[in-house]
Parts: C-alpha cells; sequence; structure tokens
C-alpha cells in the first residue's frame, strides 16, 4: 500500500471539525462524540480529579502551619521514616528478583515455566489482608516458627521485620511483571550474539539486556516504590499500629483519621498524594521515551 | 528454531540459568510459598464440620454477600463507563486528553488508605457531595453504595487499560469495509467492533471484580462496617484476628484465595479467546 | 455503470507542509471495462480509488456512477463493491458469514430471506471456489483464499462497481499469478466495471483493458496495454512501463539522427535529444555494423527466464542493457569481459 498521509483517518478525530458538506461514514455523529467526550471527562473528574482536590483542600483547610506541623509531629515523623525504610529494603530486593526472574523466564526454556508466572502473579490477585494473614499463620507466637523465634528473641510479627516482609510480598511481581513481557519480545538473539563473541554473562547482562530494559525497569522500580510506601491492608495486618514505632505512613493516617484528627490526617496523606502524582508524571515521561503503553497493572 | 517444540531443559548458550532460577525460587519459596503453606497447613487443622460452620456463619454468609455483590456491581460499572472512557482516548482528541489519560491510572498509584478517606472526605454526610444527597436524606457513605464507590475508583483503570490496546490495534480496514458492505456506523460498531473487543471487556471486568473482592484500605473507610449491612470480607477477617479465631480468619481467607484463584483462570481464558478472536492464533 | 471522473482534486493538509495528492485529475470508464490505475507510491492512484468508493473525500471535483452525481451519496448507498490488500475480513466471523454481511445489514425492507441469503452466499462461494470452506474462520485460511472471501464478500451485494486497493500485493508471485488469471476470468463471466490499483505494471498489462499510468497526482497515459507500452506519450510513462537504455544523441534540421560517444559535443546547427530504446530492441553483434554502433563490455550475464538478459558497460561508464533470445546468445557465445557492439531496432525520443 502507498505509504501517502492520511491526513483525514478517521481514527483520531478533532472535536473541533471543519465541517464538510459530505457526510463521514466511518465516526460517530459529531453529537455522539460530544457526549461521549463529556461523559468521560464527567466520570474521570468526579472519580479521580475530585479525590484528589479533596486531599490537597483538607490539607491545608487551616493553613500551611497546621500542615506543616502534623507533617514534622513526631509520630508522623517516625512514620515517615518507617516507610522509607520498607521501601528502601523492599525495593531494591525486589528489583533484584525482577530482573532475576524475568532473565530466567525470557532466556531459557524449561517445564514449568508457564506455572511460575501465574505464581509471580499471585500478590496481584490476593487480598491484601490475606497477604498480612499468611504472615501473621506462619510468624504468629501459635506456629511452630513463632514459638522458635520467641525463644530466641527475634521478633517478626507486630515490629519492623514482618512489616518489611509484607510489604515485600505484596509487591515483588512488579519489576517482574514489567520486564518479562518485554524480554520475552526482545529474544534472545543480542545475548547469543554477545556470547559468541566472547562476553561473560555478566557482560552481556551489563551490556546488552540492560540497555534494552532500562526504561521498563526504571518504571517497575516507580510502581514497586509507590506501592511499597502506600500499602495498608497487609501492613495493617501484621503492625501491631504501635504508634512511634511500628506504623508507616498509611497507619498514622488511618489513626489520625479515627481519632477525627482530619486535617492532620490529609496532611500526611498529601505527601503519598504528592509520590502517587510524582509517579503517573514520571510514567507518562518514561512511557514516551521507551514508547511503549506497559503492560502495567 | 522454533522454541515451542522443545521441551526439555535447555540451557543453551547463554550462562546464569542455574543461577538465576535457582534464586528466583529460593526467594519465591521464601516469600510466597512458605507463608501459603503455612496457610493451607492452618487450614487442615481444621476439621471439615468447624471449616462448614465458620464459612456458613449468618455473619460471614452476609459479608461474602456484600463483598460479591457490591464488586460484581462496581464492576459493571467500570466495565461500562471504561468502555467509553477507552474508546474516547484511543479515536479521540480533545483539550485535556493528556491529563485525562494519565488520570486513569491514579488509582493504582495511590494507597489505598489515602482514596479511602477522600473519598469518605466527599461522600459523607457532610462531605463535598453528600452533604446535597443529605439534605434529601439519602446517605452515600457507610452504604454498601458507598462501598461500591470506592470499589469503582480501585477498579477503574482495569477495564481502560484492557480494552485500549485492542482498540489501538483494531484494523481500521474492517470498519472501511463494513462501511462499503452498506452498514450503518450502529451496525459497524454492533457487529464489528464490539465482538472483536467484547473479550477484552470481559477480561477487564473480571480483573477490576477480582481486586475489588480482595480490597481492604479504601473500603473500611466509606464503609460504615457494620455487621451484616456494610461489613466486608476482609475486614471480617481482621476482626476475626484481632479476635485471636485464627481458624476462622484462615477458613474465610482460604475460601476468598478459591474464588480468586478462580477468577485468575477465568481471567486467564478470556485473554485467549480475546487473541483467539481477533485472528491472532493460527 | 460507467464511471466519470471530473477534476478531482485532493490535498493532504499535514503540520506544516501540504500534499497536493490529485492535481485535477479527469477519467472516464466505461461499463464493464476493466481499467488500472498504474503507477509508484504517491502517484495519487490509491487516494483516487477512495475517493471513488466515497472512504475519501474530494476537495473539489465530482464524481458520477452510472450517471449519477455521487458525493452527497453516504458509502453505505453508493453500491460499491470494495476489496482491500489486507483483506479486512472480519476475523471474528466465518466465511459464510463474512460473505453474508453485506445482506444481513440491509433495511428490513430490503433485505432478502434467510434462505435467499444461504443460497446466494453459497453460490458465491461456489463462484470463488471456496466449497467446502464455509465454516472456517479467516485466521485459518491462506492469503489467497482470504482474498477470495473478500471479493465474494464484496460481490454478495451486487455493486455496481468493483473497486480493488492493490488486491494481490500482500501474497506471493506464484499466487499472485493464478488469482490474476482469475480475476480476468471472472471479469469476464460478471462483466462488472472494475478499477484496480497497483504498482506492478506487469500486472496492469496483463489484466487491464486500458491502462492509466498516474505520476504525482496526475494521469500521464490513458490507454490499452499496447498503447501506452508502444506509444508513451512521455518519459514517465515510457520508463515506468519497462526497462529501457537511454543514449545521448542529436539530431540534424532534416532529423537525421546520430549518437553521442565518449565526450563527444553536439556540433553547431544539431538538437540535443535523450533517446530511449528497450533492451529486446537491441541488436548485438561482434562487428560493428556502421559508425553508429555503440562499444560496450559485457559486465554481466543473466541467462534465468524467458530471455537472456545482459548488461554492459559503454565507454562513458553507462550501464546498458540487451535481451536476446537463446538461440542469438548461443549463435554469438558471448562471454563476460568481452566487447560486443550495440545498436538499437527501434529507438524512441523525448
Amino acid at each position: 500500500m502507498e505509504p501517502e498521509p492520511q491526513g483525514n483517518d478517521g481514527m483520531t478525530d478533532s472535536i473541533a471539525l471543519n465541517a464538510t458538506h459530505q457526510a463521514k461514514p466511518l465516526t460517530e455523529s459529531m453529537l455522539v462524540r460530544i457526549i461521549l467526550v463529556a461523559v468521560t471527562l464527567g466520570f474521570i473528574g468526579l472519580m479521580i480529579v475530585l479525590p484528589l482536590a479533596v486531599v490537597f483542600t483538607e490539607a491545608l483547610r487551616q493553613g500551611v502551619d497546621v500542615y506543616r506541623a502534623a507533617i514534622v509531629e513526631p509520630d508522623a515523623m517516625a512514620a515517615i521514616k518507617l516507610t522509607l525504610l520498607t521501601a528502601a529494603v523492599s525495593v531494591p530486593l525486589n528489583l533484584v528478583f525482577g530482573v532475576t526472574a524475568s532473565w530466567a523466564i525470557a532466556k531459557y526454556e524449561f517445564p514449568g515455566k508457564h506455572l511460575l508466572i501465574t505464581f509471580i502473579d499471585l500478590p496481584f490477585s490476593v487480598s491484601p489482608v490475606i497477604s498480612g494473614l499468611i504472615y501473621v499463620l506462619l510468624f504468629g507466637s501459635h506456629s511452630i516458627l513463632g514459638q522458635w523465634l520467641d525463644s530466641q528473641g527475634i521478633q517478626i510479627l507486630f515490629a519492623v521485620p514482618g512489616i518489611v516482609l509484607a510489604t515485600i510480598f505484596v509487591t515483588f511481581p512488579f519489576v517482574a511483571r514489567e520486564l518479562i513481557p518485554l524480554m520475552q519480545e526482545q529474544g534472545i538473539e543480542e545475548e547469543e550474539a554477545a556470547i559468541l563473541l566472547g562476553a561473560s554473562g555478566w557482560q552481556t547482562f551489563r551490556y546488552v539486556t540492560l540497555p534494552n530494559i532500562k526504561w521498563a525497569l526504571l518504571y517497575g522500580v516507580l510502581l514497586c516504590n509507590a506501592r511499597a510506601m502506600g500499602e495498608f491492608g497487609a501492613v495493617s495486618v501484621v503492625s501491631g499500629h504501635i504508634r512511634g514505632l511500628t506504623n508507616t505512613i498509611p497507619l498514622h493516617v488511618e489513626i489520625l483519621y479515627n481519632e477525627y484528627n482530619f486535617t492532620a490526617a490529609f496532611a500526611v496523606a498529601s505527601l503519598l498524594t504528592v509520590l502517587a502524582l510524582v509517579t503517573l508524571l514520571l510514567k507518562e515521561w518514561l512511557e514516551r521515551r521507551y514508547n511503549r503503553r506497559s503492560a502495567a497493572l | 528454531m522454533s522454541a515451542q517444540t522443545i521441551k526439555f531443559r535447555n540451557k543453551g548458550v547463554i550462562p546464569g540459568f542455574g543461577i538465576t532460577l535457582g534464586f528466583t525460587l529460593f526467594y519465591m519459596g521464601l516469600i510466597v510459598m512458605i507463608p501459603l503453606a503455612g496457610l493451607v497447613f492452618k487450614t487442615l487443622e481444621m476439621s471439615w464440620p468447624e471449616f462448614v460452620a465458620t464459612v456458613t456463619d449468618p455473619r460471614v454468609v452476609a459479608a461474602f454477600k456484600i463483598s460479591f455483590g457490591v464488586s460484581f456491581a462496581a464492576g459493571l460499572v467500570n466495565a461500562f463507563f471504561g468502555m467509553i472512557v477507552a474508546w474516547v482516548l484511543v479515536r479521540y482528541e480533545f483539550p485535556g486528553k493528556k491529563i485525562i489519560d494519565a488520570m486513569v491510572d491514579l488509582p493504582f498509584a495511590l494507597p489505598t488508605a489515602v482514596a479511602g478517606i477522600a473519598l469518605t472526605a466527599i461522600y459523607a454526610q457532610n462531605g463535598w457531595i453528600g452533604k446535597h444527597f443529605a439534605a434529601h436524606d439519602i446517605s452515600i457513605a457507610f452504604t454498601p453504595f458507598g462501598i461500591g464507590i470506592a470499589l469503582v475508583f480501585i477498579g477503574l483503570p482495569f477495564v481502560v487499560r484492557t480494552v485500549e490496546p485492542v482498540l489501538r490495534d483494531f484494523d481500521k480496514e474492517m470498519e472501511e469495509a463494513s462501511v462499503c458492505l452498506g452498514a450503518t456506523r450502529r451496525q459497524t460498531f454492533a457487529l464489528v467492533i464490539l465482538p472483536q473487543i467484547l473479550p477484552a471487556l470481559l477480561a477487564g471486568f473480571a480483573m477490576a471484580f477480582a481486586r475489588a473482592l480482595g480490597e481492604y484500605g479504601s473500603v473500611i473507610f466509606i464503609a460504615g462496617n457494620m455487621p451484616y449491612k456494610s461489613e466486608i470480607v476482609p475486614l471480617l477477617i481482621i476482626i476475626k484476628l484481632e479476635q485471636y479465631d485464627y481458624a476462622g480468619a484462615t477458613a474465610i481467607a482460604l475460601v476468598t484465595l478459591i474464588a480468586s484463584f478462580i477468577m485468575l483462570f477465568i481471567i486467564n481464558l478470556l485473554q485467549k479467546w480475546s487473541r483467539s478472536r481477533r485472528g491472532m492464533m493460527a | 455503470m460507467g464511471i466519470r471522473v471530473e477534476q478531482i482534486r485532493k490535498i493532504f493538509r499535514g503540520s506544516g507542509k501540504d500534499f497536493t495528492a490529485l492535481e485535477g485529475v479527469s477519467l472516464h470508464v466505461r461499463t464493464g471495462e476493466l481499467i488500472a490505475l498504474l503507477g509508484p507510491s504517491g502517484s495519487g492512484k490509491t487516494t483516487l480509488l477512495r475517493i471513488i468508493s466515497g472512504l475519501e473525500f474530494a476537495d473539489s471535483g465530482e464524481i458520477f456512477i452510472d450517471q449519477e452525481q455521487t458525493s452527497h451519496l453516504p458509502v453505505q448507498n453508493r453500491r460499491i463493491g470494495f476489496v482491500f490488500q489486507h483483506y479486512a475480513l472480519f476475523r471474528h466471523m466465518s466465511v459464510f458469514d463474512n460473505i453474508a454481511f453485506g445482506l444481513r445489514v440491509k433495511d428490513p425492507d430490503q433485505r432478502p430471506d434467510k434462505k435467499k441469503i444461504h443460497d446466494k452466499v453459497m453460490r458465491l462461494i461456489d463462484l470463488v471456489h471456496l466449497t467446502g470452506l464455509h465454516n472456517r474462520f479467516p485466521a485459518k485460511l491462506s492469503g489467497g483464499q482470504r482474498q477470495r472471501v473478500a471479493l465474494a464478500r464484496a460481490l454478495a451485494v451486487d455493486p455496481k462497481v468493483l473497486l480493488l486497493d492493490e488486491p494481490f500485493g500482500a501474497l506471493d508471485a506464484k499466487v499472485r499469478k493464478e488469482l490474476r488469471r482469475w480475476l480476468r476470468k471472472l471479469h469476464d463471466d460478471l462483466n462488472i466495471t472494475t478499477v484496480f490499483v497497483t504498482h506492478d505494471q506487469e500486472e496492469a498489462m496483463e489484466l487491464a483493458d486500458r491502462v492509466v499510468v498516474m505520476n504525482e497526482g496526475r494521469i500521464e497515459q490513458v490507454g490499452t496495454p499496447e498503447e501506452v507500452y508502444h506509444n508513451p506519450a512521455n518519459a514517465f510513462v515510457y520508463d515506468f512501463l519497462g526497462n529501457y537504455n537511454a543514449f545521448d544523441g542529436w539530431r540534424t534540421d532534416s532529423g537525421k539522427v546520430h549518437f553521442l560517444k565518449g565526450s563527444e559535443k553536439t556540433p553547431p546547427g544539431g538538437k540535443r535529444i535523450h533517446l530511449f530504446a528497450r533492451p529486446h530492441d537491441m541488436d548485438v553483434t561482434r562487428q560493428p555494423q556502421d559508425e553508429e554502433a555503440i562499444a560496450a563490455r559485457i559486465i554481466h550475464i543473466n541467462p534465468a527466464g524467458p530471455l537472456v538478459s545482459i548488461e554492459m558497460e559503454n565507454d562513458s561508464s553507462r550501464l546498458l542493457q540487451a535481451a536476446l533470445t537463446r538461440e542469438k546468445f548461443e549463435e554469438l557465445s558471448l562471454r563476460k569481459g568481452e566487447t560486443v557492439y550495440l545498436k538499437p531496432r527501434e529507438m524512441k525520443i523525448f
């Protein structure tokens, strides 16, 4: 087919179309289009933009000073520190896992591969509460492992290690899910070429594979981080809710809210909201860079 | 080289198979398998009659009804509006399109607790929108309706992002052929376009539904959490945990897990069907 | 059911620059004719086809199908059969449902009943030699089979006019040849006015009653295959319709023509011209026939094909081609590196 510029290709139509006297058979009528766009704007505006607006409005309702005070308050700071610590541990670990698992899946053939991929998707289909529950069952003081840990004086549940573990569980698929389809699509030929030219496994990875996956990797890390910092359900179950000690930012928000300290709750919540917005911005930017809609979700 | 026909372990030329697969299995074993096994063992500790009694307790059944029912309804809402949003994003240009596009992903990036308190602030009796309804004696928050809104929020991206790629790759020439053969725009949509995006739409619905079933953070603030009325299953699990009824919590969790796996399986099938519908499987 | 194209203009407005796809093109297709729109990419042939069909709209000009003006008619009402290069079959429907589609979407008062539709579809399936495959899905058909389904689907609604957009472009050579032959026969049987677009001059020459040679939005020439091949209107048509050799030369006032060899210059009083000759119109001899004969060294011999193709280089390093019959080639027993003499039997001057 000729590569002629299809100026009016019916695929993306400007709402403000220069109307011709002829009927356009390939798109909906102008009225229908306007209605659909209006419905979209209304739906997204109501469901998403409004909640966003609420967070910031409520956070600043009593002025900037109250806002700042809510954030620098000791318990809040402790929550922030714990959240950062959790992310700082889970994200790199899950990054290593994600890269390793994707490499294993994309570059080799072995039985059970499909099963492995399904299991990697597991945390996505499991309720966060259940994710927390399984750790409680494993490490709780009534279980064998729990009793042994108690005897050794090691506390996992209702302490920081438990929180970190639960967070790792909930967020470990993110990097892998970004990389697996991409690496499968890219195939193994470049790596094979490198090996045949004498590169070691590590060199191949560093100089051949890594440049090809770096944007997807970055994106996976972004999502992993956003979720690690924002996880609520799973952490809620394993945490013990001890103010100043085992509360992450989301848990702290819950506490403030339940105490009717709304402004402070929204103030702290706004931190994570800003993080979410930054994540989205970076995502848009990254998608333009590596020019592909990710498998995300 | 047909990779599909190689069934046995094939290390090929690229090194690192042992170490990468080994680490992968080790990590997964540690983080996923062992804890999951713990769940299974705990369930086995319970006798069958105990299990049945726990799961059929009226309060539990009520919670399941609410969770399943509202999740299903929210999924339907998302299917309908998600379809429209996906269509508009793929086929039209309008001011603000890029922003809307980015906003669709917000429920995925925003912590559920933040979503929870924000939605409650909007729909509570004195909330931004709630107060208008309160004037007419209608409550949104603390009812299943409020739960529904929260579940629509968190499920929103699933339908949109699942349908979008199928729409984007849609062969425009099929629409042209349809029109040349005499079909109206409506007929073209109903007979040519919709059948081909239907599987993706259903898959998106199933994903939103599965996600909604287990959702906790965004729901508990707006739900009211009254037993038999607006109590969801995840909350029930936590309540049982706080009462040290580990067996009960586990039983409920297991039922939910099985439901989730069934959903996963269905989603997988739907995605296969989607690809065959679009002629992508020989 | 003739087609009349009157002064069609089409400009694609891009960001920054505009692209003129068609510059006031006019054409008359007689009822029952099979014509080819032939030209390189960007010549406007597909745009013209799509404007005739109603899938695109012209900026000015008119289209008349069977004396009826069509610009106000939406595509659905033009009764056009359109066949796409990549088939555009409905992937989720079987062969039967694809072909029946046009009949099923008709208005209730015009729709034939189920039995009539069934019979008609089955007849069409037989017509395109796909008997027995009515329940198959497009994914399980070969390219040639898919294109035949596309054709049957277009024919099902009894179109006034059949339009094909590079219908065989996506098929491999052997299938292409078969389908060409088959389309010709189908056209002879059904006698529908047909317009097809191609960039393959062999295809156009083989199939069409008349060929419309297009270039850069203009029609260069319209004529039977013999006419455009032997009496090309200009250098473009000549070039597009086959290989050729180009020579520099000059002519005297009395019309006598001479070649310019090497670095010769046109003598005063003579007019500089370009001469063109087809490879199979070149005489090749080991000794120069006369002083006009051109010396050339053989650089490549391609023996595959009905004629033996010889590539040569003259003393100004210009590439020349000759095509000899097998017998002639063996008679001369030519070898790579040898020098021979060329003289065209027949030439064109532009």
